[in-house]
């Protein structure tokens, strides 16, 4: 086993809440390991904010004035390209040299923003949506980011709620014309840290990553239909990932808490007597 | 590049994951398993060889280890067990650094906090566990047995539970008094974990309504092709009617055993009381413990809730399940 997947089993034991902490203390322990850690572990995203040379600050794309997220895809240097502008923040001598999309895959990743940030409304109502694409030897990748963070009410005192999910597609040409394989891989993280009346500090967070199996869809006309083919397959999985987080996931955890106390000690009573008498049953020997 | 980390720091690292472990995931091996491989099952815990393959130069040694568990121990409750009986490592049973009271079968164990096994110290535990109040523990002490019998699961009738534990009292000589419960559920081959930790005390000595303070700590780990965590402290208060009243008549300046209650952080007293009491203990008892069923009843009804709201609450807070343009 390689020492990083030794870093990831010691991060899979602590609380995904307080993962950007815990990795800062695996780097602390292996410097060695700072660049492959970082790209393994999946953090919270973030919303751009760059201090550079401690002068300049931006909490946004100035020439469009939008905020967006940064990641790795949009990533050169210190500077982050901008899913609006399409410019690097803070600005890169000989910028035309930094990686952008090629002009075709630009306009798709264009189409992609504007309609990703409509159905990051519809489901979010708040938040943050980029989504960056790069071309491949044979198709392209998009990468869909959400972050939200999440206040509390009145009743939710103290609840800073964040959402993270960063859904990956890689695209490629197949040998039969216009058709592509689509294969997505998405990762939410969520956490939800409250302090709630007569509940007292509580955490419950969660870190997954899903594959989608691979698709093979084929079409006429392209630029349209990949966007149509790649929204219908995270709308489905995201939807799918929520349900399961809150449903199964959480519920999960209720589940063991009530495996180790109960509620009503007369259903625990009758279900000892059920067992007793089921158990003295078996054993009594029948003629 | 950033700093070198000394050595040291280094340590205090790797202690923390140590510490912040889920329950039962620091080891690997049953109990059961443990005692018959004792000089192998350091190769066995998984967290260990984790920890030991990133931190290089020999730097987690055995006296590190020994240092990370005695702590890990007394923060998780671990319940450490030898042939004969079980002992709940926590602070309010700690006679000293890794000896732990069993106030029931009066005795101090020595517990190997790698191995969570022990062997019988008996030496003065019976001094400590005398007097009057001695009288109360043992009434509170079969109140809180029927207590657990009646709302914590021993793995007899819910199949889908691992669950064990058990709950102690213990009562210093001048009439502090505290209840600590320690369940565990564990069941790492289906990536489960789970441990509910509560402790109460309570001063006796007053008649009348007296204060009761507690700590219901929850920590529950899921992580099935994923990392799900529960984490959660609580602190409660209430109210205990008190109907025994406690006289203290004279010190004795010469006993030698040390008071097992906090005694790791209180100086050795040599104090004892003789003590004289009115009225019968066993009805403070029995308010005691049904305070206490009462107060972590209702926070386990109140998490129940939480669940059931985090569906229209705060889970709807972050994402929809539905897409509202479409309602």
């Amino acid at each position: 086993m390689t020492d990083v997947k030794h870093c990831l089993n010691i991060l899979r034991r602590t609380p995904p809440s307080d993962v950007v902490d815990n990795l800062e203390r695996l780097i602390a322990l292996r410097l060695d390991l700072d660049e492959e850690l970082c790209q393994r572990v999946d953090t919270p995203l973030e919303l751009v904010r760059i201090t550079h040379k401690g002068k300049h600050t931006y909490d946004k794309d100035t020439k469009t004035g939008k905020q967006f997220i940064l990641c790795d895809y949009n990533r050169d240097g210190d500077s982050y390209r901008s899913p609006w502008s399409n410019e690097y923040f803070p600005s890169i001598e000989d910028g035309d040299e930094c990686l952008r999309p090629s002009e075709n895959l630009r306009k798709l990743e264009l189409e992609a923003n504007e309609v990703f940030d409509h159905y990051r409304h519809a489901y979010f109502e708040g938040g943050v949506s980029s989504v960056y694409m790069w071309d491949l030897d044979a198709g392209f990748a998009a990468c869909f980011c959400i972050q939200k963070e999440a206040q509390g009410d009145k009743d939710l005192q103290g609840f800073k709620g964040s959402w993270s999910s960063v859904h990956v597609f890689e695209v490629k040409n197949q040998a039969q014309k216009d058709t592509y394989e689509y294969r997505l891989t998405s990762t939410v993280l969520v956490s939800m840290p409250l302090q709630l009346k007569g509940l007292g500090d509580i955490d419950l967070s969660d870190s997954h990553k899903f594959q989608q199996t691979q698709t093979l869809r084929s079409f006429g006309e392209q630029k349209q239909s990949h966007l149509e083919i790649m929204g219908e397959m995270l709308e489905d999985l995201e939807l799918d990932l929520r349900n399961t987080i809150e449903g199964v996931y959480f519920q999960k955890t209720k589940e063991i808490v009530n495996g180790m106390r109960v509620t009503d000690a007369e259903i625990k009573a009758r279900d000892k007597k059920m067992a007793d008498t089921l158990k003295s049953a078996a054993g009594s020997k029948k003629p | 590049m950033a700093e070198e980390y000394t050595p040291d720091q280094q340590k205090k690292i790797a202690k923390h994951f140590v510490l912040v472990a889920p329950h039962g995931e620091v080891h690997d091996l049953t109990k059961e398993l443990q005692t018959k491989l004792k000089n192998l099952k350091n190769n066995k815990f998984v967290l260990l060889t984790d920890l030991r393959a990133v931190v290089k130069g020999g730097l987690l040694d055995d006296k590190w280890l020994h240092a990370a568990m005695t702590e890990y121990n007394k923060r998780h409750f671990e319940i450490a067990e030898s042939d004969k009986t079980k002992v709940i490592c926590c602070p309010q049973g700690e006679v000293e650094a890794n000896k732990y009271l069993n106030p029931e079968k009066k005795v101090i164990c020595t517990v190997d906090p790698v191995t969570q096994v022990f062997f019988l110290f008996g030496i003065r535990a019976d001094v400590i566990l005398s007097g009057e109040f001695l009288e109360f523990r043992e009434k509170a002490h079969s109140k809180l047995k029927e207590y657990l019998n009646g709302f914590y699961e021993d793995g007899t009738t819910n199949p889908a539970s691992m669950s064990r534990g058990q709950g102690t009292v213990y009562v210093s000589p001048d009439g502090q008094l505290a209840v600590v419960i320690s369940f565990k559920n564990l069941n790492v081959s289906n990536y489960w974990t789970g441990g509910w930790q509560s402790e109460w005390t309570v001063k006796l000595g007053k008649k009348g309504p007296t204060k009761l303070e507690g700590r219901i700590r929850l920590k529950v780990h899921y992580y099935e092709d994923g990392n799900v965590q529960l984490n959660s402290t609580f602190n409660e208060t209430g109210e205990v009617e008190v109907s025994v009243e406690f006289f203290f008549l004279k010190h004795f300046v010469s006993l030698s055993a040390s008071p097992f209650f906090l005694g790791a952080t209180k100086k050795f007293k040599k104090n004892v009381f003789e003590i004289i009491r009115e009225n019968d203990p066993s009805s403070t008892a029995t308010a005691l413990i049904n305070t206490i069923r009462t107060l972590e009843n209702d926070f386990q009804l109140r998490l129940e809730k939480f669940y059931v709201q985090m569906h229209d609450s705060t889970f709807k807070n972050m994402r929809r399940y539905d897409n509202f343009k479409k309602i």
